[in-house]
């Protein structure tokens, strides 16, 4: 008797072997290689001519800048992939007519969207890992300085972590809207997701009322129900900046949060997909 | 036994009611036509059986199940109405794509999947990619694929479409073949020169409505499932 393991693991097998063909993907890839590869050579080159020096105001060494700026970097294009990845996840089935086909047979429809979201996760995860590992090993060699310690463990958490709401929200923007404009809602969505959780976590209850706008009444419920990519971003910009400071507590608690609202989420999104029609 | 057991399924979309309270059975071991002309709703009702629709009203059970629960499609095959898959995928590939997703691995994949392209006529076409096929070939590598795994209900929507005369008699042989083996086919087409030699039950579907149903020698009365079929359907 056929186990339902055995479409779920088909289909996150599948998901990899059909997204790692995505031209996109790879074009993306490379340009990131060559950034970082031109971007080390160039800092390596400015370092050497300014010396190690305090910058004035910012508070932090030049030394440390390349690698916050190859993260920087990093972070963005894994956000682009994710929402690539996720907008072409169920889409490209309907295109192909094989989401007919994979929903025909003993699978649950939220299994498929998680055997989907996971492939797609996998793929996203393994380019942010080969090039925070390229940019670490670039700049270990530049600065002869060892810089695989915990910040880049840290950032490797937390990054896995944005991707996997980035591509459930791509694929849900995708059951709406055509590609190009799923992919555009969804990255001005993301950054909108950072925004309101940068207005909103520092911000107490007085404040909110006594500075109510529009832009705040619509932020609200996207810092209260979806998971808090915006801190977990900023959380590791912090640890990567300042490697000495220890993790502050809010993280836990949003953390803890990042649970609760991914499971709702996926919730919301196998919900739809299960009224769906295909 | 019914194998499937439709009950008043009635499904609507926008203002175009694609089916209307059709309730029908479909008992082991037989090869039951739907038969119907373009847009008469047998593809919804296919999808509905399938669960890949969501019907308005009314239920549906294969083998006793309910068709929302995804159970109930074990053991059960089903090749749409044009058979494609993602391009870059091998013939090959493909059907052992299906195998696996049936449970299957190892050698016993790969001798299944030898088996079913041999069947078909496409061992020949072992590595041939999905984007290179003709339409015919590709509609083989779907049957290919329902064949790997042990199904007992077959779904075929429009299975003919696309293939040339000798595909034609080929599939038709591999048909009853299968209906011998105990297999019970569930056939959507509007070739009903080729049902009426296949099929032991039928249903005459149009704008959602079934026109008549049962078995074919009672149903025809003698006459010809092309005059009785134009019949209804013009009344």
């Amino acid at each position: 008797m056929m186990g339902l393991s055995s479409c779920f693991k088909n289909i996150y097998l599948n998901t990899i072997q059909k997204e790692i063909r995505n031209k996109s993907i790879w074009s993306l890839l490379i340009m990131t290689s060559i950034v970082i590869i031109v971007l080390n050579a160039l800092l390596n080159f400015l370092l050497q001519m300014a010396g190690e020096f305090q910058m004035a105001g910012a508070g932090m060494e030049l030394g440390s800048l390349p690698l916050n700026v190859f993260y920087t970097l990093i972070d963005f294009f894994s956000t682009v992939i994710a929402i690539i990845i996720g907008v072409n996840s169920l889409k490209s089935d309907e295109e192909n007519g094989v989401n007919i086909q994979m929903l025909s047979f003993p699978v649950k429809r939220w299994e498929y969207l998680v055997a989907r979201v996971l492939g797609s996760w996998t793929i996203v995860v393994s380019y942010y890992l080969y090039s925070i590992v390229l940019a670490a090993v670039l700049f270990s060699i530049s600065s002869r300085e060892f810089m695989m310690g915990f910040q880049i463990f840290f950032g490797l958490i937390n990054t896995s972590l944005i991707i996997l709401p980035t591509i459930v929200i791509a694929i849900f923007f995708s059951f709406f809207l055509p590609k190009l404009f799923a992919f555009f809602f969804s990255l001005f969505f993301m950054a909108f997701v950072s925004y309101s959780n940068m207005t909103f976590s520092q911000m107490t209850y007085d404040k909110f009322v006594e500075n109510i706008s529009v832009m705040k009444i619509i932020a609200l419920p996207i810092h209260v129900l979806l998971p808090r990519t915006g801190i977990l971003s900023s959380a590791t910009n912090g640890v990567l900046y300042n490697p000495e400071e220890s993790i502050p507590s809010a993280y836990w608690f949003n953390l803890a949060h990042y649970v609760v609202a991914i499971g709702v989420l996926f919730f919301i999104v196998s919900w739809f997909l299960k009224r769906k029609d295909v | 036994m019914n194998v499937i057991e439709a009950q008043n399924v009635s499904k609507i979309y926008g203002s175009t009611r694609a089916l209307s309270s059709l309730s029908l059975s479909v008992n082991s071991a037989s090869v039951y036509a739907l038969l119907g002309p373009n847009g008469s709703g047998k593809t919804t009702f296919v999808k509905t059986v399938l669960g890949l629709v969501r019907p308005n009203s009314g239920k549906i059970l294969i083998n006793g199940i309910d068709s929302n629960d995804p159970k109930c499609r074990e053991g059960v095959s089903y090749l749409p109405e044009k058979f494609n898959f993602f391009p870059y995928y091998t013939i090959d590939g493909v059907v052992k794509f299906y195998g696996s997703m049936k449970g299957l691995t190892g050698s016993e994949l790969d001798d299944r999947c030898h088996e079913a392209l041999k069947t078909l006529g496409i061992d020949d076409l072992v590595g041939k990619k999905v984007k290179e096929c003709s339409k015919g070939q590709l509609q083989r590598t779907g049957i290919a694929s329902m064949l790997m795994g042990n199904n007992n209900l077959l779904i075929l929507d429009e299975p003919f479409s696309g293939l040339d005369p000798i595909a034609i008699k080929e599939l038709k042989d591999l048909l009853r073949s299968l209906k011998d083996q105990g297999k019970t086919l569930f056939i959507n087409s509007h070739i009903l020169s080729e049902m009426e030699k296949l099929c032991d039950h039928a249903a005459i579907l149009n704008k959602g409505e079934c026109l008549a149903q049962g078995s074919l020698p009672e149903m025809l009365n003698g006459k010809s499932l092309e005059d009785f079929f134009y019949e209804r359907v013009k009344q």
